[in-house]
């Protein structure tokens, strides 16, 4: 056999940093995740309320622009889902889109995008591969934890952001911008913090375990009872505070503190705040108890 | 210590590429290596022992994997505890198991082990496909790698190892489960690295053909502790006392007087004698005797002992010193 060895040669180049390192391994966790038609497919079906909401907005700038459809909204009046055209300019139509009667395409999209973002690689035993070259545990947490926190943004915030974007476009002045503008940073904050949440908890979930699966039926499981138990109790002993045992109303509820925007039902802003640090604390070590590179020695 | 003897200790120093000092990993209250201190010069070392022995957690604890519970370690110039870092860009791992990154195909998976150990993305496309080509990786690098058969994990396991250009190698089983010629080939390949790129290469292995084809220098372990190291060399070298001889004339007298001369050690393969020559004598001696018989030397070699005669000559030594602690 002949041995090739055109062409190998030493490298005497700089070394990269350990951001740029963190930086790559992040951005090819998510182009692995794009990579897929099946995935894209299923992306799409998840941004469907910013879609619609599009739609409204056509419709509240072109349809009911003109006589005709001016005469079909006053028809309609101000019932039902028309009566989502009454708060286009506010941020409520962006925020309820995605986070308010959506939380079933959220954690189908998280289970299966970000749930299994550690255990993909246990499965693969991956770890021993990343921590014998010059990364730590620290800065892979970091990477897998910015791939989830964007992979979220791509389904919560930047579909809205677009939406805002092509409804200024279609407005048929500066008034919308002007009337919406003021409100976007917040929104963009209440939703970032709600997606960088999100993120940690996932990744954090999911080093304790090497199945995929597994992370992935157990994030969506669990946010799902979760979220029917602090309900259930809610309704019975009709304390909103007790919603503080569902992470789902404890992360939109700081989201919406943040993004300036009304939720209901949701538990007080300040338990909501103190259940949302002790989740992170318990995540942060649950994520050191689990995080072994060697899963077998000998 | 005079100056002489200093002086030589340094550069003794300076010549190992690995240094290990009372090196000691637990698994909880099970040790799997026993206060480890061995020097390893560059070039190709095998780290032999039985499974279980303790090679695959030196490595691993080496590269920052396991801690150590005592001991140092000193990789090329850097403390393997406190410059972890810094020493697993300089060094390349291929794990005993089968690993990768999910999802990738095979050159994707190269180029990503080359940015994680710090080269620039262009850089490290460029090197990807030099190492893919050096092992013999073609248009299957544009595959998913989990379509690729075991042969060709363990290359891209091995792509993955070099794509940083690492002084030194530390392969844990690189021939596991590799047919006859996927042997040879890896095998050839790691001993090219040797030869034409000056790599330095641990080779952790139970297989003992493996490392006696490949390697220079061995570090013998068993229950965590070392039991041998030193130049293959030297470590088979036999006494000087046993030689293989074979004859022309009258054997059969010249046998005669080897066994009155209590020398005859028995008849090996293709009808060489094997005799042991007392500590007073030389070769010399043979050479009288076969003359007394009539007889013409037409073969006369120093026996050598193989790497597997060390291994179980030093595993036992281990077993029965353990068995009369035990007795004690």
């Amino acid at each position: 056999m002949v041995v090739h060895d055109f062409g190998y040669r030493a490298y005497e180049g700089e070394r990269t940093s350990s951001l740029t390192r963190c930086f790559e391994l992040a951005k090819s966790e998510v182009k692995r995740a794009f990579k897929g038609k099946r995935f894209l497919l299923f992306y799409i079906f998840c941004i469907t309320p910013a879609i619609l909401r599009l739609v409204l907005l056509y419709v509240h700038f072109v349809v009911q622009g003109d006589e005709q459809g001016s005469r079909l909204a006053a028809r309609m009046g101000n019932r039902g889902f028309w009566s989502i055209l009454a708060i286009v300019d506010q941020p409520e139509f962006y925020f309820n889109a995605m986070l308010a009667g959506t939380m079933v395409l959220v954690l189908m999209f998280s289970a299966v995008a970000i749930s299994g973002i550690v255990a993909k690689d246990r499965a693969e035993n991956a770890l021993e591969l990343y921590f014998t070259r010059g990364i730590t545990p620290l800065h892979y947490i970091i990477a897998k934890w910015a791939a989830a926190f964007f992979l979220m943004l791509c389904q919560l915030l930047f579909p809205i952001l677009a939406v805002w974007i092509l409804g200024v476009y279609i407005a048929p002045d500066w008034q919308y911008f002007a009337d919406t503008v003021g409100f976007m940073p917040n929104l963009i904050l209440g939703l970032s913090f709600f997606c960088a949440s999100l993120a940690f908890l996932a990744t954090a979930l999911s080093t304790s375990t090497d199945s995929p699966r597994f992370a992935l039926m157990r994030w969506f499981g669990a946010f799902m009872l979760l979220s029917i138990l602090g309900t259930i109790i809610w309704q019975v002993f009709e304390k909103p505070e007790l919603l503080v045992v569902s992470p789902w109303h404890v992360l939109t509820q700081v989201a919406a503190w943040l993004a300036d925007v009304e939720i209901e039902p949701g538990p007080d802003t300040k338990w909501a705040w103190l259940a949302w640090l002790g989740m992170m604390v318990l995540a942060a070590f649950w994520m050191r108890m689990h995080l072994k590179p060697v899963e077998v020695v000998g | 210590m005079d100056q002489a003897s200093d002086s030589s200790t340094s550069s003794t120093e300076a010549r190992s590429i690995i240094e290990l000092r009372g090196f000691t990993v637990r698994y909880g209250s099970f040790t799997a290596v026993d206060q480890a201190s061995f020097k390893v010069p560059p070039g190709a070392c095998g780290l032999l022992g039985k499974n279980g022995a303790g090679k695959s957690s030196i490595l691993k604890a080496i590269l920052g994997l396991i801690r150590p519970a005592a001991g140092t370690a000193r990789v090329m110039e850097f403390d393997a505890l406190t410059q972890g870092l810094q020493l697993r860009d300089r060094v390349g791992y291929m794990p005993e198991r089968e690993a990768s990154f999910p999802g990738l195909t095979g050159l994707e998976t190269v180029l990503l082990a080359g940015q994680l150990s710090g080269l620039p993305r262009i850089k490290a496309r460029q090197r990807a496909h030099e190492v893919l080509y050096l092992v013999s990786i073609d248009e299957e690098r544009y595959r998913l790698l989990k379509t690729y058969s075991t042969g060709m994990k363990q290359k891209i396991s091995l792509a993955l190892a070099l794509v940083h250009d690492p002084m030194l190698l530390f392969l844990d089983e690189p021939t596991n489960g590799l047919d006859p010629d996927g042997r040879r080939e890896m095998l050839e390949i790691l001993a090219s690295l040797v030869r034409d790129k000056g790599k330095s290469l641990i080779l952790s292995s139970h297989i003992l053909s493996d490392v006696e084809d490949l390697c220079s220098h061995v570090v013998l372990l068993d229950q965590g502790r070392v039991i041998r190291e030193g130049p293959i060399e030297e470590l088979t070298q036999g006494t000087g006392r046993v030689y293989k001889v074979s004859v022309a004339g009258d054997r059969e007298a010249f046998v005669a007087s080897l066994r009155a001369a209590h020398m005859l050690q028995g008849q090996g393969e293709n009808g060489l004698l094997e005799l042991v020559l007392p500590e007073s004598d030389t070769s010399e001696r043979i050479f009288r005797l076969a003359k007394a018989a009539s007889c013409q030397i037409r073969h006369l070699e120093a026996d050598r002992k193989t790497l597997l005669d060390v291994f179980l000559h030093s595993v036992g030594a281990t077993d029965s010193s353990q068995a009369r602690k035990r007795s004690n």
